[in-house]
């Protein structure tokens, strides 16, 4: 096919903005992290902005981790993440399922109490009397259970279960499928890309949990990675703190690093379900 | 002779497991606190000043640090959670709990408090620690970091273009103006900063302070004694001219409006010919080592605080009122007396020499050493005791404090604490809740802004103060402060 002027003119545009789009996005991530490996006078040298570092240091993520309290926070949150995600959506699914199935009784008076607690949270301090009465202070349980089941991911689990066939419903039924089996066998299976999507929700949440943290947790031994992170850059950010020793900068942006490598690194793994889960419920009919 | 001895050996089995269960478990002391330090060991075990308190006063003395701390410390009082001491962080937080009687008053106590005052150096009627004429505050820090600002110029420059320091701000116009003309971090480009500062309020202090003026709301004192306002300031218009001047001619930092750390970033850079900022921000070893990387040959020196130029006094920066502490830490109003006991037990303590240089400097011989002149010297494992500044809980002297702790920089503290400062007293009143103080500052620094940058001209200041009494109850701000400073004997 001959392609005309305009055609190549058009395409020239559509990659000249997509290259601009791929520039601002790529040029903050690496602006990032090589300052996160630049010394600092380096960085001083060269007005403050690095691309491409000419010399390398690991001093800051060094810095960061001598202490060994950041890799004891990067435990803690591991646990947090992982033990939180999968009954979070243990929890969401075992509510979600029977709220979006129509012959449930009183499942939308059910839905609209869910919905109202969306709206109208208890606030800091009646929540904080309720962990403290179930006892979980200051254990990980404290920055599981309270945010069990987030109200927007059950409503958007709900709309997929929603979405599936009833006819498949039945017929697991009329094969002797008990509702778990239906469950388990039938709705589970197709449910991966929502899983995937909730999922990765909860645990980017349970990931970056700070205030639940501050709030449950004194023990030093239980604070989650973000915790441990905050107070390294508060401490290095104060303006005339005697103490700090540590360049703010280069600290700062280890840290961003630190943080959100793992969820950058598991995102393209799971995109293709990502994409797929955040359609799910969009389109009726 | 067996039967005597297995008879004894019983006795003393029954004695000893006696004594056993005689031993009380220690009395265990919650103390919040707001101060950050990095390098707190994460269990009690390794904690060598946790042990060191509990060996010698038989107290469990935690202290907790808790982030978000106004939230999570109303979380934990208001759920009930077990506390005994916690860190008020501003008056007002203490007027809130105090009203609420969650405090003990420490009426009983003036004994205790006398001895920890005589040991820190406190005043011993310091208004912000009363509620309703009860004293329920012990000072935990002095207003000291007001003193580590400094006007750092480079003295290579200097000595290279023959320049003469300032001692006036005409001086220091046209000291800046020199600076301009020279390419000070000698990278071949006109990248030279003549002026900058840390926060616009600190940084252009250098230059308002000899007039006595600060661009913002601060209380101070008239020159009958009566209480007013910066924004008041019979010189301010002068004041204001003259950082005008500053900005129009390019002689000033813009990133003096940040205040962040791209200040710091330029000075380290050895753009900068003139920083107003605190020394602990440029002073340090590792930060020396930093700007001598970038430039071996660089040095900052500070020089004395400017005068106005026609006759009046040297002033440098703002300083809040000597009767005044940031920090405060209150009991808890539910302790019993054991409890009570014990934490005077341990503040006791914190007032001996050894309790007092373990929470400056650590363990004697382990982090620092008297050297032959009696002097603090630090050892190699100084860095491990980083964190015990977060056990300062009736505070510090500075002057003794940093002179230990960072020995390089102990001329500019000793500088920064005798440079004369214009002193402020917003720390000794306490804003009622109807009154909206954040919307006041924010418009006020707004326009300060405008004012400094030529955006606004300087005859609409006038209009611009009549706006704040119009349309930010200004008068009534000024009679609160009033009320409060002369019911301190503060203001007439």
């Amino acid at each position: 096919m001959v392609r005309s002027k305009n055609d190549r003119a058009f395409d020239a545009l559509v990659y000249g903005i997509l290259l601009f789009v791929l520039l601002i996005t790529l040029i903050p991530v690496m602006f990032v992290v090589s300052m996160s490996f630049t010394p600092y006078e380096e960085l001083i040298k060269r007005g403050g902005f690095v691309l491409i570092p000419t010399k390398v240091t690991m001093t800051a993520y060094k810095e960061m981790l001598s202490d060994g309290l950041l890799l004891g926070g990067l435990w803690i949150t591991v646990q947090v993440t992982v033990i939180g995600t999968i009954l979070n959506l243990i929890a969401t699914t075992l509510t979600a399922y029977p709220l979006s199935r129509r012959q449930m009784p009183g499942s939308k008076l059910v839905t609209k109490l869910i919905i109202f607690t969306m709206l109208f949270s208890a606030g800091t301090i009646p929540t904080f009397l309720i962990v403290k009465a179930t006892g979980v202070m200051n254990t990980i349980w404290a920055m599981i259970l309270p945010s069990l089941i987030t109200v927007y991911n059950l409503i958007v689990m709900k709309a997929f279960f929603e979405g599936l066939p009833e006819e498949l419903f039945e017929a697991a039924r009329i094969d002797g499928a008990t509702e778990f089996g239906v469950l388990l066998r039938i709705v589970m299976p197709m449910s991966l890309p929502i899983m995937m999507t909730i999922g990765m929700y909860y645990a980017v949440t349970h990931w970056n949990a700070y205030m639940v943290a501050v709030l449950y947790i004194t023990d030093a031994e239980l604070r989650p990675m973000q915790v441990i992170l905050r107070r390294m850059l508060k401490s290095a950010n104060m303006d005339y703190n005697a103490e700090d020793v540590v360049p703010a900068e280069t600290l700062r942006m280890a840290a961003v690093c630190f943080a959100t490598a793992p969820i950058v690194i598991i995102y393209p793994f799971i995109q293709k379900y990502f994409v797929k889960g955040t359609l799910a419920g969009a389109v009726k009919g | 002779m067996k039967r005597i001895v297995t008879l004894m050996l019983a006795i003393m089995m029954v004695l000893s497991m006696a004594a056993f269960a005689q031993a009380e478990e220690p009395i265990r002391i919650v103390c919040y606190t707001d101060t950050n330090a990095n390098g707190f060991p994460a269990d009690l075990e390794s904690n060598y000043v946790y042990q060191q308190i509990l060996d010698r006063t038989g107290v469990a003395f935690e202290v907790i640090y808790l982030d978000e701390y106004d939230v999570a410390l109303n979380a934990r009082i208001m759920g009930e959670e077990e506390w005994h001491m916690a860190s008020m962080k501003s008056a007002t937080n203490l007027v809130t709990y105090a009203s609420q009687e969650m405090l003990l008053p420490l009426t009983d106590y003036a004994d205790d408090l006398k001895v920890a005052y005589e040991r820190y150096g406190y005043d011993t009627d310091i208004p912000s620690l009363y509620y309703d004429g009860v004293q329920y505050g012990i000072p935990a820090a002095k207003a000291i970091s007001d003193y580590y600002y400094l006007i750092l110029v480079r003295e290579d420059i200097n000595q290279k273009y023959n320049l003469t320091t300032p001692t006036t701000v005409p001086e220091l116009y046209d000291y800046c103006k020199a600076l301009k003309a020279i390419d000070v971090n000698e990278d071949g480009q006109d990248n030279t900063i003549p002026f900058t500062g840390w926060t616009k309020n600190n940084g252009f202090t250098a230059i308002t302070a000899p007039f006595g003026v600060f661009l913002g709301n601060k209380v101070i004192l008239d020159a009958e004694g009566k209480a007013s306002n910066t924004l008041l300031a019979p010189r301010m218009k002068e004041a204001l001219e003259w950082v005008r001047k500053f900005w129009a001619d390019g002689l000033v930092d813009a990133e003096v409006f940040t205040g962040d750390s791209n200040v710091k970033a330029n000075v380290v850079a050895c753009n900068v010919g003139v920083a107003a900022m605190p020394w602990s921000n440029i002073l340090k070893a590792k930060y020396v080592e930093q700007y001598k990387a970038v430039k071996p040959d660089a040095q900052y020196g500070w020089i004395g605080a400017l005068t106005d130029g026609k006759g009046g006094d040297p002033v440098y920066a703002i300083a809040e009122y000597e009767k005044y502490t940031g920090a405060k830490f209150v009991i808890n109003e539910a302790c019993t007396e054991e409890e009570i006991e014990a934490i005077w037990k341990v503040l006791r303590y914190f007032c001996t020499d050894e309790g007092m240089m373990l929470v400056y400097q650590g363990q004697e011989n382990v982090h620092w050493v008297y050297d032959e002149n009696h002097e603090v010297a630090l050892t190699s494992r100084n860095g491990e005791a980083n964190f015990v500044h977060a056990y300062q809980i009736l505070g510090r002297d500075d002057a003794v404090y940093l002179k230990g702790k960072f020995p390089e920089a102990k001329e500019a503290i000793a500088f920064g604490l005798a440079t004369p400062k214009l002193i402020v007293y917003n720390g000794n009143v306490v804003c009622p809740e109807d009154y909206n103080l954040a919307d006041l500052d924010a418009y006020v620094n707004e326009e300060m802004i405008k004012f400094i940058k030529g955006e606004r001209a300087l005859e609409e200041y006038d209009a611009f103060i009549k706006e704040l009494y119009d349309a930010y109850d200004f008068q009534t701000w000024l009679d609160i402060c009033e009320e409060q400073l002369q019911a301190q004997n503060i203001a007439k």
